[in-house]
């Protein structure tokens, strides 16, 4: 019996140590290029390809001088300006998926199911082929190359992204709400004051995803801005170091400049790791 | 419920030529003088408003409206000219119609004057109901009572009209606008401003499916590419990343957050900032490789990203590590989920883990998240990032038309626009990318439970 | 259901918010067709004695005196961002040049390479004076967005080398103000060669550089320097004099002895490398490069890293498999000024772009940013350009190079040329497909869409 108890623990442990030696060598592998990033950003020597993982020096300049030498680029304030526009957007944003998943989850009206469809619909189509279109449109009401037109962009479309608030709200008890009818609530309040406090983790999980959009899109701000620096994303920034004639003596400050822009990101990310889970399963999971 | 909405809904027609017949003369009037009914009858911020609102279309179709509406025919008959002058500076250009410009135009004065259909509807049903209530007595509802109502009954107005006039102008308006260019021939040669274009119905979709030259041979393998590439990302994210939750949730294994904090990095971090390093690790002359050449485990360097059979491979295997983190997080939470005593008794049954794993696991997990791995195959159809970035489609080859072995339809309709300005061709190839993700997804949601049951949560 | 004001109140703002955009947009039609009244009696005048006016015009001195009137005018610049201050400095020197004319000059961060997207992209707004790499010219021109140059034309090309008058030209007539000359020539290490050694590469390959040196690179894979090969052997692109979009004879039997060349090349990966920009600067750096094909972009960072040993060179000369050896061609590009078509101001801005290309200006960028003037008094001043070898060795090379064609079809050439380049990189061309390869290169290269 001791015997095979001994046994059934030794296969246990091999198999312990088995996932551990998995987990730790997938882990080196997600964590390569993170590492190389951080490594690049703190480079003595210049240059965009080295054969080699750790640098032959370090140094700090590469950080100082992306704020320092702004003659070409304007790095602390396309940051802010990112900041900026992610704060806005976001805020938009997440207003625009709560009502209109609210809506489409609690409220029952005619075109319901219509809209449901049409915004499944829209969200197929690949979307920066209307990019032209958009800037017309915000060219039409003299908003192009401006950060409120940045904002506009990013949170205008946002009431499509509702399904995955929905879902959310699918699951939490229709009673709840009912009950407050009874009690003479109006829908409004209901919705202020009972689904709002419950959703927490979904509202987490929307404001995270919008948040990150403005720091991650280099395509639209292109088009909207132009000639316009001043007011240019990092994302945007950090793509112009990468041409042709800056990449060999910027590449170094681009890695310091990306794991700036990152951290941010980052820390948030891995706070809110817990809501992000539960949002993006609409609820079903508890992370 | 169908039948209800059989009744409800008598079509629009009948209701307009009921009430026309029902109404006294200020309904009646209310036809052509909106918000007539509701002033005469005392609700006169309403009134007004219905008002207002006409005055202001009509000002608007009168200043641009319908110019922009009869532009749409044509999209412009006068080209930009130079003529001699004898002054400095001795040319002068005159302006000619912008095309482009027009269409948009006219795709917006569409959408006003929809706009304005729609209140004059709801204009007329206003003039109607404010007539029977006078007549049977009753206290109209004042402006205080309607916008009371916005927070109550019809709370779903208030709380989708914002979110709607976003959509319909940045998201519905330019689809239309980029929807009728690929029934024009707005490419490389008809350029504004200098240059008009106009309809050419179906053309475009015959040149690139049918047509077997250049662009439709390149359409072609492209798009098998993109369905391959679908296909295989979205499986093999999903199974690793399932997987690879199922080892952290392990039973022995310790320090559970750590370990998923370290593969939710990779979703932290901005895509733009891990692939193009990934594209510089993995370059002929990268780290990777020079690594690898040093070691002395390979002779060549390994062409990743210039090989057309490596270069797929490896922008899968990039997006693994894109990827299997979120399948990781989705699933981790499922996976917990399952009762133990179902394993338990498959285990007493004498189930290998494998067996357990296609039998049980797989099953269950597939069924919760069902949705959204139809979403992650449409998203890999338009996965433009981890291609873009990564290898921007190269290398490129002389089998395709300004496209390369691992370019996906979006991807080539970006370069299309962006390099060629073959905006009528790169739309025409958007809305088929569009046809290929609707199908998919209108077949699998309706095979998932999810769609079908969207009430029985509550 | 009774109506809602709220939401009615709200519509009605964004019908009038829309009408105000199609109503700007109306309005702006409104004043082109008030133009087109007006200028079209002055058309009526003036179209029978145009060729007899601008003849007369580019000789009368008096007209051309009054022409130094500009009158006010608000004119924005584009140019590429690491010149800035330099083009504000230009910009100021302008103002000051016409006193008399209040002038304000605005200027907007656009690179050469974008300049063509970005004027497309919206020409109304667009700058009035904007600079870009002569590949875009015929694409601009075709539609319609650059002004032709009016004012002091002959002057102009009397004053600019020939090849550069030639890439501003579309159709006869001068559409762009040259800058400078931008083609691309051979750097190398002159501890690795010697100055006879780099006159052909076949010397280059055969000699041993010692382990993990590369003798030569080039980017084989972009078509700018996989053409100098092909041009070099006397193929042509677009016909002899580059305007026939349906002409390419890369897959001649000249060009099957380029391809074979090419990739005999190729396959000694130890002494031969694909290099992009990158990549060749990082592998001076090292040292372990012999020469490379670059252009000026790249002297400044090349020239650090090689100190002494820095040389320049015109591209060498190849010895084909019939024992033929040929020089090697090149693509010329230039950079050059444009006004936009759709300028409030085009005498202003002519005047502008003819100031900005001018000599002094160009003598600025030659000494500030190493670029080749095509003003002929700098680019005869031997002297001068030798102190430079960079420009020495791009100015002996321009002469062999090729005039990038200026027609809408060449647009087409770099997508297929680095497809080219790839394939023979990467093994899929060899002997027995070749010609196929080449065939199919040039199919792509004269594609079109319908």
């Amino acid at each position: 019996m001791s015997k095979k108890q001994r046994s059934m623990s030794q296969a246990k442990k091999t198999a312990n140590f088995f996932s551990y030696l998995v987990l730790i060598i997938l882990s080196i592998i997600w964590l390569i290029p993170i590492v190389w990033v951080v490594l690049t950003s703190f480079r003595a020597e210049p240059g965009t390809y080295s054969k080699y993982f750790f640098p032959k020096g370090y140094t700090l300049s590469n950080y100082t001088r992306l704020f320092t030498e702004t003659k070409q680029f304007y790095f602390a304030k396309w940051f802010f300006n990112t900041f900026f526009v992610a704060i806005c957007s976001c805020i938009i944003s997440t207003f625009f998926v709560l009502s209109t998943s609210y809506v489409m989850s609690r409220l029952r009206f005619k075109l319901r199911k219509p809209l449901m469809n049409i915004a499944l619909i829209l969200g197929m189509f690949p979307g920066f082929m209307s990019m032209i279109a958009v800037y017309y449109i915000l060219k039409g009401v003299g908003l192009t190359q401006s950060l409120l037109a940045l904002i506009l962009v990013y949170s205008g479309g946002a009431g499509l992204g509702f399904y995955v608030a929905k879902g959310f709200f699918d699951t939490v008890p229709k009673a709840i709400d009912e009950a407050a009818w009874i009690d003479g609530a109006t829908k409004w309040q209901v919705f202020r004051k009972l689904t709002i406090p419950l959703s927490k983790s979904i509202i987490v999980y929307t404001v995270l995803t919008s948040f990150m959009a403005p720091w991650m899109d280099y395509i639209f701000v292109s088009v909207i801005m132009g000639d316009n620096y001043d007011k240019y994303t990092v994302a945007l920034g950090l793509f112009k170091m990468l041409e042709r004639e800056f990449i060999n003596q910027w590449f170094t400050r681009y890695a310091a400049g990306s794991v700036l822009v990152s951290i941010p990101i980052a820390a948030l990310f891995i706070c809110m790791q817990k809501y992000y889970v539960e949002g993006a399963t609409g609820g079903s999971v508890k992370g | 419920m169908n039948k209800n909405k059989k009744t409800k809904s008598d079509n629009v027609f009948t209701f307009i030529g009921r009430t026309f017949k029902e109404g006294d003369i200020f309904t009646k009037l209310s036809f052509f003088v909106m918000g007539l009914s509701n002033l005469v009858r005392g609700q006169i911020i309403k009134g007004l408003l219905f008002l207002s609102m006409e005055l202001g279309f009509i000002f608007y179709m009168i200043m641009a409206g319908l110019t922009a509406f009869t532009g749409l025919s044509t999209l412009g008959t006068k080209t930009q000219e130079q003529i001699v002058i004898d002054k400095a500076p001795f040319i002068k250009i005159i302006k000619g119609d912008n095309s482009m410009l027009m269409l948009l135009y006219g795709v917006v004065a569409i959408f006003v004057i929809a706009t304005f259909l729609f209140m004059w509807k709801a204009n007329i049903k206003a003039a109607i109901e404010a007539q029977k209530l006078k007549e049977k007595g009753s206290k109209l509802p004042s402006f205080i009572d309607d916008v009371r109502a916005h927070f109550d009954a019809k709370l779903h107005r208030t709380l989708l009209f914002f979110p709607m006039m976003g959509v319909l102008v940045f998201t519905v308006l330019p689809l239309v606008f980029m929807i009728l260019i690929a029934f024009t021939n707005f490419d490389n040669t008809h350029q504004p401003p200098g240059n008009l274009f106009t309809w050419v119905g179906l053309k475009n979709f015959r040149t690139v499916l049918f047509s077997g030259q250049t662009i439709s041979k390149t359409f072609w393998p492209v798009l098998g590419w993109t369905i391959i590439w679908a296909i295989l990302a979205t499986g093999l994210n999903y199974i690793f990343g399932m997987l690879l939750a199922m080892l952290i949730n392990r039973k022995g294994v310790k320090f559970k957050g750590l370990w998923r904090t370290i593969f939710v990095l990779s979703i932290a971090v901005p895509q733009f900032v891990t692939l193009l390093i990934m594209r510089n690790m993995l370059a002929t002359e990268g780290p990777i490789n020079g690594m690898l050449l040093n070691a002395g485990l390979i002779s060549k360097a390994i062409p990743f990203l210039t090989q057309a059979t490596w270069a797929r491979v490896t922008v899968l295997i990039v997006n693994l590590w894109i990827g299997v983190p979120y399948s990781m997080l989705i699933t981790t939470g499922i996976l917990m989920n399952i009762p133990e005593d179902i394993y338990e008794s498959a285990k007493i049954d004498g189930a290998s883990p494998f067996i357990m794993f296609v039998k049980i696991t797989l099953p269950y997990v597939l069924f919760v998240t069902g949705p959204y791995l139809i979403q992650q195959f449409i998203g890999n159809i338009n996965n433009f990032n981890v291609i873009y970035l990564l290898t921007t489609g190269n290398p490129s080859s002389l089998d395709y038309y300004q496209a390369g072995k691992t370019d996906l339809l979006v991807t080539w309709l970006y370069k299309l626009t962006v390099n060629r300005k073959d905006y009528s061709f790169a739309a025409t190839i958007g809305i088929l990318v569009f046809i290929l993700s609707a199908t998919v997804s209108l077949i699998a949601y309706r095979r998932t439970s999810a769609y079908k049951s969207e009430e029985d949560f509550q | 259901m009774r109506k809602g004001k709220k939401v009615i109140a709200l519509l009605l703002t964004t019908v009038l918010a829309l009408s105000c955009l199609t109503a700007c947009g109306k309005k702006n039609n409104d004043n082109n067709k008030a133009e087109t009244e007006t200028t079209t009696t002055e058309e009526a005048t003036t179209t029978d004695d145009a060729a007899a006016t601008d003849d007369a015009v580019a000789t009368d001195d008096a007209a051309a005196a009054e022409d130094t009137k500009l009158g006010d005018a608000t004119l924005k610049v584009w140019g590429p961002q690491e010149q800035q201050e330099e083009l504000q400095a230009m910009c100021d020197a302008f103002v000051a040049l016409h006193p008399e004319d209040k002038i304000t000059i605005e200027l907007g961060v656009v690179s050469e390479a974008d300049a063509k997207s970005e004027v497309l992209k919206d020409p109304t707004v667009a700058a009035d004076v904007f600079t870009f790499a002569s590949d875009q010219i015929a694409e601009l021109v075709q539609a319609g967005a650059l002004f032709p140059v009016a004012m002091n034309a002959d002057q102009i090309k009397a004053n600019n080398t020939e090849s550069s008058i030639s890439a501003c030209t579309v159709d006869g007539q001068l559409y762009a103000y040259p800058s400078s000359s931008d083609t691309y020539f051979m750097y190398y290490d002159k501890s690795k060669y010697t100055e006879d050694e780099i006159k052909s590469l076949d010397t280059m390959m055969a000699k041993d550089l010692g382990d993990g040196v590369t003798n030569f690179s080039f980017d084989i894979d972009n078509g700018w320097y996989l053409s100098s090969f092909f041009f070099g052997a006397g193929c042509t692109l677009f016909g002899p004099d580059g305007t026939d979009a349906t002409q390419c004879d890369f897959n001649n039997d000249r060009g099957l002895l380029v391809g074979e060349y090419l990739m005999k090349l190729a396959k000694e990966t130890k002494k031969f490398a694909n290099h992009d920009d990158g990549l060749l600067l990082a592998a001076f750096e090292a040292g372990t490069l012999g020469a490379t094909f670059t252009g000026t972009w790249n002297a400044e960072p090349i020239q650090k890293s090689l100190g002494e040993n820095y040389g320049t060179a015109p591209l060498p000369t190849i010895t084909l498999s019939n024992g033929e050896t040929i020089q090697l061609g090149g693509m010329a590009n230039f950079k050059l000024y444009g006004v936009n078509s759709q300028t409030a101001n085009p005498q202003a801005a002519m005047a502008l772009a003819e100031y900005l290309t001018g000599e002094e200006c160009q003598k600025t960028r030659f000494e500030k940013y190493s670029y080749a003037p095509t003003n002929l008094n700098l680019a005869n001043d031997t002297e001068a350009l030798a102190s430079n070898p960079a420009i020495a060795a791009l100015s002996a090379q321009a002469q062999n190079a090729t005039v990038q064609t200026s027609i809408p079809q060449s647009g087409n050439f770099w997508t297929p040329s680095e497809a080219f380049g790839t394939g023979i990189l990467d093994g899929s061309i060899t002997m027995d497909n070749l010609q196929s390869k080449l065939d199919d290169y040039v199919t792509n290269i004269l594609a079109t869409l319908e």
